[in-house]
């Protein structure tokens, strides 16, 4: 090494070669490098002629190259140190138990983040086409933001196949349902209309039927094997195809037949249906579809192979805005693929999406891992004073430094063991709650027993390498003789990482539970958020079928009933209205600026129904005829109309002209994500479709009891789905009820791990300290004087954790909770509550064994000596 | 069938081990290579190569003379063993044997 003192050749990566380097070939290589190091020093520099050693000492780790990997422990001493290990292990039990349940906990969690991890990054993939599948999208310019949509216009399909990079366009509507009937039931089935290219672009698992024939003609249905099985029982494999499949669902015909059957849709695909239906007559009645001011249908291109994707999707960006004038869209191109895991757009740009969450999960499992590891590492090192002596023996007769590492590894490895066993016992138990939570179907067999077996092994692996290796170091150092003398306290050398580590297990841990608390108060916020109307105690379900011109005799009926106070329709979900036009008109607009404005259809009764405030003007009058096609506004829809005199502006819009006769206060009309948009509540009761009531509260099983009843006599051929306008509205917050849930969890998982570890080293602590105790008592030291002495080193640790995790939690949840329009305030109180926490639970770890300490009998601790 | 195992890269060094005759050591193979072949080498391909060749028996070696420039280290010398000269002829010939059953027309095409 000297030699490299003289020369200012960077040692660093000579040292990296020594240690891999087959030590035959060691000094003749190192040779060639410095001599390279010293000829590309005169050539081009000092720095890059650095930079190219230590490329070369990566490039020279090759099997060919790198020392011999010789495993020269005897397979008795191996024996052996697995039997001296067990030993270990099964005398100090507490530890062992410690160790064990914490890393048990941690692998279990990490194993199941891991599959859900797999089967999110597997979306999509089982087409045989997926990379090269892509879906068009727009971009639509709403005045002072972007709405990126994944529905565009139809009349791009035929432009898009012209392009000689794309090889096939196929298209499909928005969802669709059918109502199925034959002998038995009547059930309600969702689907597309589809072109024909769609069953050859994807590689939807036909099993019956010859997909180039089927989507031609008009009559054609191709079906799920589920709905095959529904339609016509267990022996439809022989009696499905070619058969007629009967429906009640105008405008769509009474009778298909089946030209095709399709195995069951993965659950990691995106795209679920279980029909498809011919386009043709989809779009013969449509008419709207060959209006470039109209975008209702999803597109995707199939690319030929070595198409670069991002340049033609550039090329494509004016299809539509060439053909339209009041507003802007521009298409781009997104990886089909991709889809699913990137799936937020803010203002037109990609923003993340599921793959946050994913990335998120990763980085907690392996923090819990992490905490665990620290776990095991602190209190081996901590105790490993206690067999100092053992290590000095073995040293003495004769035990190399690789013995000894490979001894207290097996130890470690043992515990491993045991812990991964626990683990996937563990994991079979609570995998089909964690399927309920998550809301998928993950198995741990299946196909794919080989991999995830590998994945488990490989998370295992990955950990017994973090937790094992440390503290085998660690006690296979130290000289014989001061082992053997008992001088050698790898404990004290590692007291300093061990109160680091320490600090990191409860950093993490209180910045887990921060976050999980504020999803937690979000949620709350979400649950509680009654803006502008009152969504409790309000159904709703389908205007369809009979009841569709039955309605008014419906409605009078479901009144009759005395849980049901107000009965309207509508053709929106009044909480999260979707319609919306660019397009309405009032004397005196600014012709230059472009106003998006949502509107929703309703009935008379609706502002009753979802007691929206009245603020100026009147509710629609079913005494007055002449209020068909009147509005009412929302204040932030006066606001841009005009501010001074709403009442009375007349509105045209979508070809049909209406007075304002009213405004309401603002409600929650979309997601909490976005901002409340100006929206015109229009009464056009033959255009809605849903039914919505009130019931009175507390009685809304009786209502629901009503409803069943009168829905019989007036629509029997449909099956009564209704849903509750609550529940619908926080399912819509789906992904962040499972992410609450999930995050408690983990949260108080971490706490639990580290609350673990502490205890262990508590329990150690203080027994080494017993003498002290003893003696400062027999000296007068009160209970508690000594509960502050013995309690304070571990506190003054979770104490800075908290300090530390504050600002860091307090940057992660105002990151997260800024994607809401509306949310949770972030409060001080959150912080004490976290903290409080924490410091709570640290303190039950350590407070019970410091009772326990102060109050022994000093004799007993003294006389043993 | 497979007497002798020679990769395209394991030819070129062997060959350049010969060309260098008793001066092949690792930092003139590379730059031989580089300078005659007009390609980059890294010392980690170059280093396998040769270790590998020389566990098959195509390549001998001998520790040489320390030096100043080379930090006090030896260089390791390389000859070409006759197992390794029978490799390369066998390489050699094969590739005639290739050469010359392309019917005549095939090539022309290709020129035009």
């Amino acid at each position: 090494m000297e030699d490299f003192s003289k020369k200012p050749l960077p040692g660093l990566p000579l040292r990296i070669l020594k240690w891999y380097c087959n030590p035959d070939f060691h000094p003749d290589i190192e040779g060639d490098l410095i001599e390279l190091y010293e000829k590309r020093k005169l050539a081009s520099g000092k720095r890059l002629a650095s930079i190219l050693v230590y490329l070369d000492v990566l490039f020279l780790f090759r099997p060919s190259i790198i020392r011999p990997f010789v495993l020269d422990i005897a397979p008795s001493l191996m024996k052996h140190n697995l039997r001296i290990g067990w030993r270990h292990i099964a005398r100090a039990k507490g530890y062992s138990l410690i160790h064990v349940a914490g890393l048990t906990l941690a692998l279990t969690v990490a194993m199941l983040i891991a599959i859900w991890v797999r089967d999110e990054l597997s979306f999509d993939r089982f087409h045989r086409h997926n990379d090269r599948i892509y879906s068009v999208k727009r971009n639509v310019y709403m005045g002072d933001y972007i709405e990126t949509s994944s529905t565009v216009t139809y009349n791009i399909a035929k432009g898009l196949s012209a392009y000689p990079e794309v090889a096939e366009v196929s298209t499909i509507s928005q969802k669709w349902y059918l109502v199925f009937q034959n002998d038995q039931t009547t059930f309600r089935s969702w689907g597309y209309f589809a072109t024909p290219e769609f069953l050859d672009m994807f590689s939807w698992n036909l099993i019956m039927g010859n997909p180039s024939e089927a989507l031609h003609h008009p009559d054609q249905i191709v079906i799920s094997s589920d709905l095959a099985e529904k339609y016509f029982g267990p022996e439809w494999r022989q009696t499905a195809l070619g058969q007629t499949i009967q429906q009640n669902n105008p405008p769509e015909l009474s009778g298909y037949r089946v030209a095709g059957i399709f195995d069951r849709i993965p659950e990691n695909s995106s795209l679920q249906f279980d029909f498809l239906l011919t386009w043709q007559p989809y779009e013969d009645r449509n008419n709207w579809l060959h209006d470039w001011n109209n975008s209702g249908v999803q597109l995707f291109a199939l690319l030929n192979e070595g198409v670069q994707a991002p340049e033609l999707s550039t090329r494509i960006t004016n299809m539509q805005n060439d053909h339209i004038e009041d507003f802007r869209s521009d298409l781009f191109l997104q990886a089909f693929n991709q889809e699913h895991l990137y799936n937020r757009f803010v203002d037109g740009k990609l923003a993340g999406g599921r793959i946050q969450y994913i990335q998120l999960f990763i980085l907690i499992a392996i923090f819990l891992l992490l905490i665990a590891s620290i776990n095991y590492f602190n209190l081996t090192t901590a105790r490993a004073s206690s067999r100092s002596m053992e290590m000095g023996v073995r040293k003495a007769i004769g035990a190399e430094r690789k013995h000894l590492f490979a001894q207290v590894y097996s130890e470690s490895f043992l515990i491993l063991l045991l812990s991964s066993l626990c683990a996937l016992s563990l994991i079979i138990t609570v995998l089909p709650t964690f399927n309920t939570i998550t809301g998928k179907n993950l198995t741990l067999g299946g196909l794919r027993t080989g991999q995830t077996l590998a994945l488990f092994a490989g998370i295992t692996a990955g950990t017994a390498l973090l937790a094992g290796v440390f503290p085998a170091i660690k006690m296979s150092l130290g000289s014989t003789i001061q082992t053997i003398k008992g001088t050698y306290h790898p404990a004290q050398k590692a007291s300093k990482t061990r109160q680091v580590l320490v600090i990191f297990q409860f950093a993490v841990s209180m910045v887990l539970m921060v976050g999980a608390i504020t999803i937690h108060r979000q949620l709350k916020y979400i649950q509680n958020n009654q803006q502008g109307s009152d969504r409790d105690n309000v159904v709703s379900l389908r205007l369809e079928g009979d009841l569709y011109n039955k309605y008014p005799a419906f409605k009078t009926e479901l009144l009759r009933s005395p849980n049901i106070t107000e009965v309207t329709s509508a053709d929106n979900n009044p909480l999260f209205i979707t319609s919306n036009t660019h397009s309405v008109q009032w004397p005196g607009k600014d012709p230059n600026v472009q106003l998006d404005f949502h509107v929703i259809y309703v009935d008379f009764d609706f502002l009753d129904v979802m007691k929206m405030q009245i603020i100026a003007g009147r509710d629609f009058d079913p005494n007055l005829p002449t209020d068909t096609f009147n509005c009412i506004l929302n204040e932030a829809a006066v606001k841009v109309i005009n501010p001074e005199d709403p009442l009375s502006m007349n509105l045209k819009f979508w070809e049909k002209t209406g007075k304002v006769i009213g405004v309401v206060k603002n409600f929650q009309m979309a997601s909490l994500y976005s901002p409340i948009s100006p929206t015109i509540i229009q009464l056009r009761p033959r255009a809605t479709n849903w039914v919505l009531f009130r019931t009175v509260p507390g009685r809304t099983q009786q209502a629901v009891q009503d409803l069943k009843r009168v829905f019989k006599t007036f629509n029997p051929k449909y099956p009564l789905e209704y849903e509750f306008l609550n529940e619908q509205y926080m399912s819509t917050y789906r992904s962040e009820l499972v992410m609450g849930k999930l995050s408690s969890i983990f949260s108080s998982m971490a706490l639990f791990i580290a609350f673990l570890g502490l205890l262990g080293l508590a329990v150690f602590s203080n027994q080494q300290r017993l003498k002290e105790i003893s003696i400062r008592k027999v000296m007068g030291a009160s209970i508690l004087e000594l509960s502050i002495l013995l309690s304070r080193d571990i506190l003054v640790l979770v104490a800075l954790a908290i300090l530390i995790a504050t600002p860091v939690s307090y940057l992660l949840v105002t990151h997260w909770l800024a994607r809401f329009n509306f949310h949770t305030p972030v409060n001080p109180g959150l912080f004490i509550l976290a903290g409080t926490f924490t410091f709570l639970i640290s303190v039950g770890s350590v407070g019970y064994y410091i009772w326990k300490v102060a109050v022994i009998n000093p004799i007993d601790a003294l006389k043993q000596e | 069938m497979k007497k002798y195992q020679l990769g395209e890269f394991e030819e070129v060094v062997l060959l350049t081990v010969g060309v260098l005759y008793d001066e092949a050591y690792g930092v003139a193979i590379k730059e031989e290579i580089e300078t005659r072949l007009d390609r980059k080498v890294s010392v980690g391909a170059l280093q396998s190569a040769l270790r590998r060749m020389e566990k098959k028996g195509y390549l001998t070696s001998r520790g040489g003379e320390r030096n100043e420039i080379r930090g006090g280290r030896p260089k390791r010398y390389f000859q070409i063993t006759t197992l390794g000269q029978r490799a390369l002829e066998y390489t050699k010939e094969t590739r005639e044997a290739l050469w010359n059953a392309i019917p005549q027309a095939a090539l022309k095409l290709k020129l035009d």
